[in-house]
C-alpha cells in the first residue's frame, strides 16, 4: 500500500490531494517572509562574544525593540510565533543586568516544569559561555530539600512556576531575601495560558509578589512572551496591573508554509460515514515519517495518541522502517520519558512525536516539517499554535488537519475559510472576583500584616480585611492586620482549577519487583484505568489488574491484546440548593457527578466492537454552583419534537457558553453547560450553566446578577453571525434531520425576551 | 458595600456554631471567656496582681500571671525551682556538668533552655511565638522566664528582649529547636528587617540526641511521651495539649483576657523543666553509661553516632558483660569493627554475639557475606548461609509472610551461588 519511494515534502502534498481517497477542501500557501534584523545595541562584550558563539550576530527587530525596552526599564510583552527565537527576548535583558549588577536577580515563571526544564538548558549553555558566574537554577515541586537552601541565597535566575511561587515562595519570603531585595526581572512565559480562573489567580499572586518585592525595596521589570490571541497587550496589562509595551511585529524570517484541510472519504454515502481520521492521520504520518520527514502529530485525548503510535509503528514495520522513530509525548508519560524523547527530537534519532497538547506549549524539539492535526483542536488560537509546531526559518513546511466525523470538523472541511479569516479568541482575567480575591488577601496577609488603608490591588481589599478580622482570621492592632489562624493558606488555594492529584500506574508484570510506569490524573482514571481496562503506554498495551483509589495506585501487567477498552462515562447534574431566584432564572449548589458504566472492547486496526464489560466504581463528584434558565410548555411550540427541543436547548446553551465569558470574564474552559429537555427537579426543560471549578468562584452568580444581558448578548451573537444554520462561533454544529437548529433557538430567544418582558 | 459583604457572607459563611461562640468572646469585660478553663488552679489566679498594670490596662490586657511588664506589649513571668526538688525521677542538679558531658552536640556549661508557643505548626511568615519560656541556672535555683508578647504589633520589641535573654549564657538547649523553634525566630527577625546572632550559638537539641539514644525503644519521641517513659514526669490535668494553644492565643486576642492562658504559662514552664531533666538525665548516660547495661549500649550508640568510636566501644564492652545486653553489645562491636574494615575482629565479634541467644539471622548473614567477599573462604561462607536458611525456614510463623518469602529466595539464592563458588575454589583450598 505504501510507496517504497521516499517523498519530499512537496512530493507529499501531492500525494495526499492526488493519491488519497479523501477530498482537500483547502490548500493555502503562506508566503515566505524575509528576516529583518537589528544591531544588537549596547551590550556587554562578554555577552556579545557568547551570542556570536552559538551563531547569533544580530538581533530580529522584535527581539532588539523588546531588549531595548526591558533594559531601559519598561515591561514588555512580545507576542513570538514559533521558532521567532523569543527566549534570547528576555535572556539577553537578564545576563546584561546581571553583568552589570552581579546582585541583580531574575525570576522565571513557566506554567508547566517541562518547560523550566527546557529553559534552564537553554539558559545554562548561554551563560557558560559569557565565562561569568551567573547561576540558574529550578525550584519546584522535584527541587531536592538538600539543594533549596543554596538556591534561595546564591540562584541569580530562579526558574519555577506560578504555583510553587504562590505557595513555597512567597509565604516563605523571609528565606528569599537575596532573591526579593535584588530583583531585577520577572519573565512570563507563555502569557496566553494565564486567562480565565487561572489567569485571575496569577495575577493576584502577581499583586503578592509586587507587595514582597516593595517590603525589601526591589521594582522588577516584567518580560512578557504570548503566542498569538486576540488581545496580548490588554492580557499583560490587566494581569500586571502596569503599563506594558507591547511588541508584536515579527522580525523572524519564515519559509514558505502550506496549509490543508483534509477531509477522509465518505465511505457510506447514504448514512454519511467517512473512513476513520485516525486511521488516515495514521497513514500520512507513516507515509512522512517513511520519507523521513520530520513531523508531530497532535490528536484530543491520550488513548488516541497510544492508537496513532501503535498504527504508525506498525505502518513503519511493514515498509521496513524502524518504528523506534516515533514516540507518544502526553500527560502521564515520566518526567525522564519526557527527557528522553525530547533529547531524541532535538538530536535526530526521534522523528516523529504523537501528542495530546503537551507540546504546544513551546517545549524546544528542533524545527519539524510537518504538523499532522487530528481533529480541530476546538480553538482558533489552539489550531494555529498546534500547526504553528512545523515551521522553519527557511525551506517548505507543511500543516495539515484530518477533519474528524465530529459536527465542528465537519463544519470546517465544508467551510474551511472558517480556519484562516476568524480571530484568534480573547483572553480574558477578573483579578477581582471576590471569591479569588478573598482568597489571595488571606494568602497575603499572611506573607505580611496588612496595614489600614493598604490595597491589593483593589480598593475592595479593606471590606475583605474587616470581614476577615470580624471572622477571626485577622486580628486588627496598632493599625494593621496580622493573621490569627494556625492554617497556612496557600496550601487550601489552587490556582488551578483542575486537580493535581495522580494515580501512580505499576506495572507488575514482575510482582517481585514492580517498576512505575506512569501517572494518570484523578478525573480520567474512571475512563483510562477502571479494573479490567487495557492501558496502552508508549505504544505498550497493559491490563488493568487493581485500581486501589484509596492509594491512589493502579496496578498493571503487561499483556498481548488486539484490542483497546472505551468506557462510557455517565454524567449527571443535580440541583442540591437554590440561593435565588427570578422568573425562570436562578442559581445555587449544584453537584456534576461523573461515572462510567460500561466499557467496550475495540479491536485494534478495523475498530470494530468485539466485547463489552460493566465498571464497578465510586462516582466522581464535584460540588459547585450553577445558574438555570428552565423553559416551561408556555415558552417551547408544542409542535416541537423532543429531537429538536433537545437540539435546540442544546444549541441555546452553546450560545450561552459562547457569550457568557464576556461577562463573566473568564474563559470557556472556566464554564461548562448542561441542557436537560425535561430536568429531573424542575420537571421542564433547563439549561445550567456552571463554574467548572469545584466549590465554585461565583461565575454563575454573575451570570444570574447579569441574566438580562446575557440575554440580550446572546441575541445580538446569533443575530450578528453570518452563518446559516449554525456554526463553531454561535450554537454549535448539528447534524441530523431536526430541521434548522439556528431558526428555532432565535424563535426560543424572541419567545423569552416577551415572556420576562 | 452591603451588597459585598452579602456575597462575602455567602460564599464563606462559617457554622453558626462558629459564629455565636465569637460573638461571646468578643464583648471585652464580659466573664464568658473563662468558662471551659475548669482546671484553672485558684493558686494562680489568686496569685495575678496588678502591678505594672499601667502598660497592660492600656493595652486592656487582664488576667495575666503575676509578673512584670518590660515593654510596651511585652510581659514577663518569673518562677524559681529548687534544685532539690526532682523533675519527675530526674534531679535538675549538676546542669552545667551534664551540659560540658554533651559539648560535642551543643552543650555547654551554662546552658539556657528555651521553648516557644506560636501561633501554629504551618511554618512560613504567618506563624509567630508569643511566649517563650528560657530556663537557666542561678544561684541555688533554676530560674524559669516567660515572655509573653501581648499583641503581634509588639513583635520587633520582644524579639529584641527575648534575644538578650537567650544571649546570657554559653549555649542554647531545646527540643527539637534547630529545625523548628530556630528558623521560626529567623523568618519573625527578618520580617523586622534584622538579623539576628542566635543561630551562630551552639545549639543541643534534644530531640535529636533523644531519638539516637532511644532508637526502637520509645514509638513517639514527642516531648509528653519521653516525659513519660525516660523522665516519670506525668503532667497533671491542668496541662493544655499543644494543639490547642493557637486557638487559645487567638481567643486571648480577641477578648483582651488572658486566663484563657494560664494553661499555656504552665504549658510551657513544665516544657522547660523537661528540657533541664533530659538533659541532665543524657549528660549522665554519655558520662558514665546511665544506671543499668541497656543505657550502656545507648551511650554506645550515642557517642558511636558522634563519631567516637573509641568511646562508643568502651560503653558496649561494658554493656557485653551483662549475659542479657551480650548479643546486642557484640553486634554493635562487630558492625564497629566493620566500619574500620577490621575484618578479623568483626567476624570474631558476629560470633561472639551468636551465643547469646536472640533470634540471630542477621549475624549468621553477616558471617557468611565476610567469608564470602573479604576473608574469602566460600566453605565457611557456605556453613553460615545454609545455617541462616535453616533458621529461617524454622522462623515462618514469626514473620510477616511477604518478608519471609523474600528473605527466604534471597538466601536460596546465597546458598546456590555459594555453593558454585565453592565447588570451584574447594580443590585449591584443600590443596
Ligand atoms: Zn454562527
Amino acid at each position: 500500500m505504501l510507496s517504497r519511494r521516499t517523498k519530499t515534502l512537496e512530493e507529499l502534498l501531492r500525494w495526499v490531494e492526488k493519491d488519497l481517497p479523501g477530498e482537500v477542501a483547502v490548500h493555502r500557501m503562506l508566503p515566505p517572509r524575509q528576516a529583518v534584523t537589528a544591531p544588537f545595541g549596547p551590550l556587554d562584550p562578554r555577552l556579545v562574544a557568547a551570542l556570536a558563539e552559538r551563531g547569533v550576530t544580530s538581533l530580529f527587530t522584535h527581539q532588539q525593540r523588546a531588549v531595548e525596552l526591558a533594559c531601559s526599564g519598561r515591561n514588555v510583552a512580545v507576542v513570538t510565533p514559533t521558532a521567532s527565537g523569543k527566549s534570547l527576548c528576555y535572556t539577553i535583558p537578564v545576563v546584561q543586568g546581571i553583568l552589570e549588577d552581579p546582585a541583580a536577580r531574575a525570576l522565571y515563571l513557566f506554567p508547566t516544569k517541562a518547560l523550566s526544564q527546557d529553559q534552564m538548558a537553554e539558559l545554562y549553555a548561554l551563560i557558560e559561555k559569557t565565562g561569568a558566574d551567573i547561576r540558574t537554577f529550578t525550584y519546584d515541586g522535584d527541587t531536592p530539600s538538600a539543594a533549596r537552601q543554596k538556591i534561595r541565597t546564591a540562584g541569580h535566575v530562579v526558574i519555577t512556576n506560578p504555583d510553587m511561587l504562590h505557595t513555597g515562595i512567597l509565604p516563605h519570603h523571609t528565606k528569599w531575601v537575596k532573591l526579593f531585595e535584588n530583583l531585577r526581572y520577572v519573565v512570563l512565559d507563555e502569557l496566553h495560558t494565564y486567562r480565565g480562573i487561572f489567569g485571575s489567580h496569577l495575577a493576584n499572586t502577581l499583586r503578592r509578589l509586587k507587595r514582597i518585592c516593595a517590603f525589601y525595596g526591589s521594582k522588577p521589570v516584567f518580560i512578557c512572551c504570548s503566542a498569538t490571541i486576540r488581545n496580548p497587550g490588554e492580557l499583560a496589562e490587566a494581569l500586571l496591573e502596569e503599563p506594558v509595551a507591547l511588541v508584536a511585529e515579527n522580525g523572524a524570517p519564515r519559509g514558505e508554509k502550506h496549509v490543508l484541510v483534509y477531509n477522509p472519504p465518505l465511505v457510506n454515502r447514504q448514512l454519511g460515514i467517512r473512513r476513520s481520521a485516525l486511521l488516515e492521520t495514521a497513514r500520512i504520518a507513516t507515509e512522512a515519517l517513511a520519507s523521513r520527514i520530520p513531523t508531530i502529530v497532535f490528536t484530543r485525548s491520550r488513548i488516541n495518541v497510544e492508537l496513532l503510535l501503535t498504527y504508525i509503528r506498525q505502518g513503519l514495520a511493514a515498509c521496513g522502517g524502524s518504528p523506534d522513530i516515533v514516540a507518544g509525548y502526553r500527560g502521564g508519560y515520566l518526567p525522564s520519558e519526557r527527557r528522553t524523547i525530547e533529547k531524541g527530537l532535538r538530536d535526530g534519532t526521534i522523528l516523529g512525536v504523537v501528542s495530546t497538547n503537551a507540546l504546544e506549549l513551546g517545549v524546544d524539539i528542533g524545527s519539524l516539517s510537518l504538523a499532522l492535526l487530528h481533529g480541530y483542536p476546538g480553538g482558533i488560537a489552539a489550531a494555529w499554535q498546534q500547526m504553528g509546531r512545523a515551521g522553519r526559518r527557511s525551506g517548505l513546511s507543511a500543516a495539515i488537519l484530518v477533519a474528524s466525523s465530529f459536527p465542528l470538523d465537519q463544519f470546517l472541511a465544508n467551510q474551511p475559510d472558517y480556519l484562516f479569516n476568524a480571530s484568534p479568541e480573547h483572553a480574558r482575567i477578573n483579578p477581582n472576583n471576590l471569591y479569588i480575591l478573598v482568597n489571595h488577601v488571606k494568602c497575603a496577609a499572611f506573607e505580611k500584616p496588612f496595614v489600614q488603608g493598604e490595597n491589593l490591588g483593589t480598593a475592595e481589599t479593606g471590606d475583605v480585611l474587616n470581614y476577615l478580622e470580624e471572622q477571626g482570621v485577622l486580628h486588627l492592632a496598632e493599625g494593621r492586620y496580622f493573621w490569627q489562624d494556625a492554617s497556612f493558606p496557600a496550601e487550601n488555594v489552587s490556582l488551578r482549577s483542575a486537580t493535581s492529584e495522580n494515580y501512580v500506574i505499576l506495572d507488575v508484570t514482575h510482582p517481585e519487583r514492580p517498576v512505575v510506569l506512569g501517572e494518570v490524573d484523578r478525573p480520567s482514571a474512571p475512563m483510562l484505568i477502571h479494573p479490567e481496562a487495557v492501558y496502552f503506554h508508549a505504544g505498550q498495551p497493559y491490563q488493568v489488574m487493581e485500581l486501589d483509589q484509596e492509594g491512589m495506585r493502579c496496578l498493571v501487567k503487561r499483556v498481548d491484546a488486539d484490542y483497546y477498552t472505551d468506557a462510557d462515562m455517565a454524567v449527571r447534574l443535580q440541583l442540591l440548593d437554590v440561593f435565588d431566584s427570578a422568573e425562570s432564572w436562578g442559581w445555587g449548589e449544584v453537584l456534576l457527578a461523573s461515572r462510567p458504566t460500561v466499557y467496550k472492547k475495540i479491536r485494534l486496526g478495523t475498530h470494530e466492537n468485539v466485547g463489552y464489560g460493566y465498571v464497578h466504581l465510586g462516582e466522581e463528584q464535584m460540588h459547585t454552583t450553577g445558574m438555570w434558565l428552565l423553559f416551561g410548555e408556555e415558552v417551547l411550540p408544542s409542535g416541537w419534537s423532543d429531537d429538536l427541543r433537545s437540539s435546540v436547548l442544546a444549541g441555546t446553551a452553546h450560545l450561552l457558553r459562547s457569550t457568557a465569558p464576556l461577562f463573566l470574564m473568564c474563559d470557556r474552559t472556566d464554564i461548562s453547560v448542561h441542557s436537560h429537555v425535561r430536568d429531573p427537579h424542575w420537571e421542564r426543560g433547563a439549561i445550567y450553566l456552571v463554574d467548572n471549578v469545584p466549590g465554585g468562584v461565583g461565575l454563575a452568580e454573575t451570570a444570574f446578577a447579569m441574566r438580562g444581558h446575557l440575554i440580550r448578548a446572546a441575541k445580538e451573537a446569533l443575530a450578528g453571525c453570518p452563518c446559516e444554520r449554525g456554526c463553531p462561533g454561535c450554537i454549535g454544529i448539528f447534524s441530523g434531520e431536526s430541521g434548522n437548529v439556528k431558526a428555532s433557538v432565535r424563535e426560543l430567544l424572541g419567545m423569552l425576551g416577551r415572556a420576562s418582558a | 458595600m452591603s451588597d459585598l459583604r452579602n456575597r462575602l457572607e455567602r460564599f464563606f459563611s462559617p457554622a453558626p456554631e462558629r459564629k455565636r461562640e465569637q460573638r461571646q468572646d468578643r464583648g471585652y469585660g464580659e466573664p464568658g471567656a473563662e468558662q471551659g478553663q475548669n482546671g484553672t488552679p485558684d493558686a494562680i489566679s489568686a496569685h495575678r496582681r496588678e502591678k505594672g498594670a499601667a502598660v497592660g490596662e492600656f493595652l486592656g490586657v487582664r488576667g495575666l500571671p503575676e509578673g512584670k511588664w518590660l515593654r510596651r506589649g511585652v510581659y514577663l513571668v518569673e518562677s524559681r525551682h529548687s534544685l532539690e526538688e526532682p523533675h519527675g525521677t530526674v534531679p535538675l542538679r549538676g546542669l552545667g556538668e551534664s551540659g560540658v558531658a554533651l559539648s560535642c552536640w551543643g552543650g555547654g556549661s551554662a546552658p539556657v533552655f528555651f521553648d516557644l508557643e506560636t501561633t501554629g505548626l504551618a511554618g512560613g511568615t504567618g506563624t509567630y511565638a508569643f511566649l517563650a519560656g528560657v530556663g537557666r541556672l542561678e544561684e541555688h535555683d533554676f530560674v524559669v522566664r516567660q515572655l509573653f508578647l501581648a499583641s503581634p504589633a509588639f513583635e520587633p520589641d520582644w524579639l529584641e528582649m527575648l534575644e538578650e535573654l537567650l544571649a546570657e549564657g554559653t549555649s542554647l538547649v531545646s527540643y527539637n529547636g534547630r529545625a523548628y523553634d530556630m528558623p521560626l525566630l529567623q523568618t519573625r527577625f527578618a520580617l523586622a528587617r534584622r538579623t539576628s546572632f542566635l543561630e551562630e550559638l551552639p545549639h543541643l537539641d534534644l530531640l535529636r540526641l533523644s531519638r539516637g539514644v532511644w532508637k526502637g525503644d520509645l514509638e513517639s519521641f514527642r516531648l509528653v511521651e519521653v516525659e513519660k517513659q525516660v523522665l516519670r514526669f506525668v503532667r497533671g490535668e491542668e496541662d493544655v495539649p499543644g494543639a490547642l494553644v493557637p486557638e487559645l492565643y487567638g481567643a486571648y486576642l480577641r477578648s483582651g483576657n488572658a486566663a484563657v492562658l494560664d494553661g499555656v504559662f504552665l504549658h510551657n514552664r513544665w516544657d522547660i523543666l523537661s528540657l533541664a531533666a533530659l538533659q541532665s538525665l543524657l549528660g549522665r548516660l554519655a558520662s558514665e553509661g546511665g544506671t543499668e547495661a541497656r543505657d550502656c549500649l545507648r551511650a554506645g550508640r550515642l557517642w558511636a553516632r558522634a563519631g567516637e568510636t573509641e568511646k562508643a566501644s568502651r560503653f558496649w564492652r561494658k554493656a557485653g558483660e551483662d549475659p542479657t545486653q551480650r548479643s546486642e553489645a557484640f553486634r554493635c562491636l562487630a558492625q564497629a569493627a566493620a566500619r574500620r574494615k577490621e575484618w578479623p575482629v568483626a567476624e570474631e565479634f558476629w560470633r561472639a554475639s551468636l551465643s547469646g541467644g536472640g533470634f540471630s539471622l542477621v549475624p549468621l548473614v553477616e558471617l557468611s557475606k565476610i567469608w564470602e567477599h573479604r576473608l574469602r573462604d566460600m566453605d565457611k561462607a557456605l556453613v553460615f548461609a545454609e545455617e541462616a536458611l535453616r533458621l529461617l525456614l524454622g522462623q515462618r510463623a514469626f514473620l510477616p509472610g511477604p518478608l519471609w518469602e523474600r528473605q527466604r529466595m534471597e538466601l536460596r539464592k546465597r546458598v546456590e551461588r555459594l555453593r558454585r563458588r565453592a565447588a570451584q575454589q574447594g580443590p585449591q583450598q584443600e590443596r
